[in-house]
């Protein structure tokens, strides 16, 4: 049940009140041998509290013996735990090539396993391949690469899932299309994504903005996060919802 | 987590509760708090203080003298 509490903290962007809590469940969980829990505890609990911090060095290291611990033919919530912690430690670096390779690799193994009936994991896998692609289509040198994977981002926009709004999103950014990022934005994805994700978008949204309304949004979000043990906001909100930049703003920074 | 609308979420979670009521022991009151913290967690309503709350009190009950040894507490 600890976990579970840790969890729902974490979505709601509490990092440093469990920050503590975390390390040292897992550095318990490594004493005791208890396989189990080690990908659950170094998976994205403990990224996005290194990302908050502005410092995933302990995060990676973690990261490693636990994704060395862990072996299972099957599709289990620990897989989804070093899924979920990998995207984002390749997210963070702008890795963005690991992180749709393994977004895909998660996504085929899901679609194959009783755990594909639940939309909530679904959801959360395409979500993580949308974005990948998008956010890599903007990395690329290659036009050939970025039209492929623009296609590919395209085609999980399309598909069913509660976050499709966030890679419409992404896939508008790519293309240079404010106006239909800011349409897709607009579109309130469901609660159940988590409070921190929500105002990861606002923020993206406030970003696309560029106006009042938009300075507004970011100095709520920016607030909240602050409040969480973010240390640099802008840095998380990137980290969760990657390729959410237009070009010509990424050209200038 | 089945995509199932927050009215059918709501049924399900009053006729739980309604079942977990009429039993006095731990290990029901335990997977009830359990259940329902999930569904507030990832559920269509997205509750997570009453997530927290519901974890915090499921662990209580782990830990309560009653059932000291019984249960795979570490999750």
């Amino acid at each position: 049940m600890v976990w579970f509490r840790v969890s729902a903290n974490v979505s709601m962007g509490h990092l440093s009140r469990v920050a503590n809590e975390i390390f040292r469940e897992l550095e318990d969980a490594f004493a005791r041998n208890d396989l189990s829990l080690v990908p659950m505890w170094a998976g994205p609990l403990a990224v996005l509290v290194g990302v908050a911090r502005g410092d995933v060095t302990l995060a990676e290291h973690n990261f490693s013996r636990a994704r060395a611990a862990w072996f299972s033919s099957e599709v289990t919530v620990q897989d989804l735990c070093l899924q979920e912690g990998g995207w984002y430690l390749h997210v963070h670096a702008g890795r963005f090539r690991e992180a749709l390779q393994s977004a895909v690799a998660w996504h085929a193994r899901l679609k194959r396993s009783a755990m594909s009936r639940s939309r909530w994991f679904m959801s959360e896998a395409r979500l993580a391949v949308g974005l990948a692609a998008a956010a890599l289509a903007g990395q690329t040198p290659s036009a050939a690469e970025r039209r492929a994977l623009l296609r590919q981002a395209d085609r999980f926009a399309r598909a069913d899932g509660d976050y499709q709004s966030l890679v419409r999103a992404a896939l508008a950014c790519q293309r240079g299309d404010r106006s239909g990022a800011i349409a897709a934005l607009r579109e309130t994805p469901p609660p159940s994504h988590g409070r921190l994700h929500l105002l990861a978008a606002r923020r993206r949204l406030g970003v696309l903005l560029g106006d009042a309304e938009g300075a507004s949004l970011i100095r709520e979000c920016d607030d909240y996060m602050r409040a969480g043990g973010a240390v640099d906001p802008e840095r998380l909100a990137a980290t969760l919802l990657p390729g959410m930049e237009l070009p010509e703003l990424r050209r200038r920074a | 987590m089945l995509g199932k609308d927050a009215g059918a979420v709501d049924s399900a979670l009053e006729r739980a509760e309604r079942f977990a009521s009429r039993a006095t022991d731990v290990g029901t009151q335990t997977w009830w708090l359990y259940g329902r913290g999930l569904a507030r967690l990832h559920g269509p309503r997205y509750d997570p203080e009453g997530a927290v709350a519901d974890f915090e009190r499921c662990n209580e009950l782990l830990n309560a003298p009653v059932l000291p040894e019984s249960f795979y507490n570490r999750g």
